[in-house]
């Protein structure tokens, strides 16, 4: 491992070779000495070495090590008290700590809900205020409605989609760029949200507010209604009732549904097991896991989920497969990983996606 | 023990803790709570929670120190059993049917500095960006294969020990993935030399 100089060719051999992944994690500067050197003796391998780093960040994903060390001073403290404490007395089976801790972590979620809910009431209040000063409403905020068909797709400007059951609006800001991303919903809608844990993403309605950062989830709320309920595909959301401030944020995971009655406003019935019920819709039980799948199969499944006509060469692309597990990503991220894997490009139109490529061998 | 601890290795640590050694136990803590943690959150479970199976793992294994054998590798036998008890929080909670229900978080950190890596940060950025978009179109299982070969340094035996397939499998999904992000990475190459 000395001179890995010479045998460094490809990205995989970048990727086998202990030094170089060492040095990407921990970027220690006698390793960058190195490597230097190395890109500097062979100018021509520099392509192939930033592949190679880029695969492996991509590989490492989000360090979220910021509180780790923090965590593992304290267990090793707990340990040391602990096992003082079983000398004395062996059976004591639940030390204090583990209480505390527990209690500790319930305020803590609960603070959250209230900031959470107080946030989303300032937005919709900065929102207003900026209407009211002059500006026309226009300007800020896309309005779109279902009024008759079954399911109507919308895109969001962050890339993230929405379902929008018939009888339902939506309201979002035209440019998404503030530092929350919000959504105001009357009705029914199934979202596919764009990861960004920087821009958490919330939905209002009149009774609940929901909360994520990338997920997909299904919410129901028709004004005038009493019932009002949350239903997760995949990642979690929080949600909190409206007009409440002290309400803690229910969290809720993949195939959970709450809801809610107006009556009282409180979470009724919480968390039920599988979330299948007579409203669940279609695309809530579908995987869109493709494995070597006819491209003319996945438009198929597409088009019949997101309710649009997807229009390609049958003949040209009649090779082609598509091998992906699209289950959480919003409809354009679908369209857009599907053509990658062959090589083609979309054109969106309304509720038209127009595919072109060379096709596949 | 004092400063000889901290250099001690796995197995000189394990065999202390099992002969009664607390402060063994928590170096090997120290030594493993970052990469624990991280791989637990990788199935897009709550930090506190991974925290507590830490902690619980832990206290698990001070409590039955007396019955704990020898390991070729703490390692795996930490990771194994952090695993295990995350999953079986996820069955709790109704989240795991079965490995194929798993999720695998790729999300990546908001920014890179690029300089420390000795590349152009636009440059970066921007191949960051393509082999994230293949990343995601491969399986879950494939991306924590991955990540236990090429961050946690794991061998393909140890892996497949830890996800509970066979090492043909294990290879299969290295290969696959690694193959897959590759084949794009051509196009993406020959493109770029046709159009740039």
């Amino acid at each position: 491992m000395d001179r890995p100089d010479y045998d460094l060719n490809t990205p995989e051999d970048f990727l086998q070779n202990d030094r170089f992944r060492d040095w990407v994690k921990y970027r220690l500067p006698e390793d960058r000495v190195f490597w230097e050197d190395f890109l500097n003796t062979y100018p021509e391998k520099r392509p192939v070495y930033e592949r190679a780093v880029a695969m492996l960040l991509v590989i490492f994903g989000n360090e979220q090590a910021s509180e780790a060390g923090e965590g593992a001073g304290r267990l090793r403290e707990m340990l040391s008290t602990v096992a003082s404490h079983t000398e004395v007395n062996r059976d004591q089976p639940l030390p204090l700590w583990r209480w505390l801790r527990w209690s500790a972590a319930a305020v803590l979620v609960i603070g959250l809900g209230f900031w959470w809910s107080r946030g989303a009431r300032q937005a919709g209040i900065t929102a207003n205020g900026v209407v009211q000063a002059g500006q026309p409403a226009q300007s800020k905020w896309i309005v779109r409605e279902n009024q008759s068909r079954a399911v109507m797709l919308v895109n969001l400007p962050d890339g993230s989609s929405v379902l929008l059951s018939k009888g339902s609006s939506i309201r979002f800001g035209k440019e998404m760029n503030d530092a929350e991303r919000d959504v105001f919903l009357d009705g029914e809608g199934f979202f596919e949200v764009v990861k960004n844990p920087a821009k958490p993403f919330l939905v209002h309605t009149d009774k609940l507010t929901t909360r994520v950062l990338g997920t997909s989830f299904r919410v129901k709320s028709f004004p005038g209604q009493a019932d009002a309920e949350v239903a997760v595909k995949t990642g979690k959301v929080a949600v909190v009732a409206d007009g409440n401030d002290a309400a803690e944020p229910l969290m809720l995971y993949p195939n959970q549904r709450v809801s809610l009655i107006r009556k009282n406003d409180k979470f009724i019935s919480s968390v039920t097991g599988p979330a299948r019920n007579e409203t669940t819709t279609p695309i809530e039980t579908e995987s869109f896991d493709f494995e070597f799948t006819p491209i003319s199969e996945a438009f198929k499944t597409l088009e019949t989920h997101y309710a649009v006509k997807i229009h390609f060469d049958q003949e040209r692309m009649n090779n082609c497969t598509v091998t992906a597990s699209l289950k959480d990503e919003p409809f354009l991220e679908k369209v857009r990983l599907i053509c990658l894997a062959t090589e083609a490009s979309f054109v969106v139109n309304g509720d038209e996606v127009t595919i072109s490529g060379a096709g596949c061998p | 023990m004092g400063n000889l601890e901290r250099t001690a290795d796995d197995s000189a640590l394990w065999l202390a803790y099992r002969n009664g050694d607390n402060e063994a136990l928590g170096v090997l803590a120290e030594r493993y709570y970052g990469a624990l943690r991280r791989y637990g959150m990788k199935f897009y479970v709550d930090e506190s929670i991974v925290e507590d199976c830490i902690q619980d793992l832990f206290l698990d294994l001070w409590q039955n120190r007396e019955r704990i054998s020898q390991t070729p590798s703490v390692k795996f036998y930490l990771f194994k059993a952090i695993r295990h008890s995350i999953l079986g929080h996820m069955r709790y909670q109704q989240r795991f049917t079965n490995e194929e229900s798993l999720d695998w978080d790729t999300s990546l950190p908001e920014n890179f500095n690029a300089e420390s890596l000795l590349i152009e940060q636009e440059t970066l950025n921007s191949l960051v960006a393509q082999m994230h978009a293949h990343m995601e179109t491969l399986p879950k299982r494939e991306r924590e294969a991955l990540y236990l070969r090429y961050y946690e340094n794991m061998s393909v035996a140890d892996i497949s020990g830890l996800m509970g397939v066979n090492r043909q499998s294990v290879s299969n999904f290295l290969q696959k993935g690694i193959t897959r992000i590759r084949a794009k990475w051509f196009v993406t190459m020959v493109l770029n030399l046709f159009f740039f």
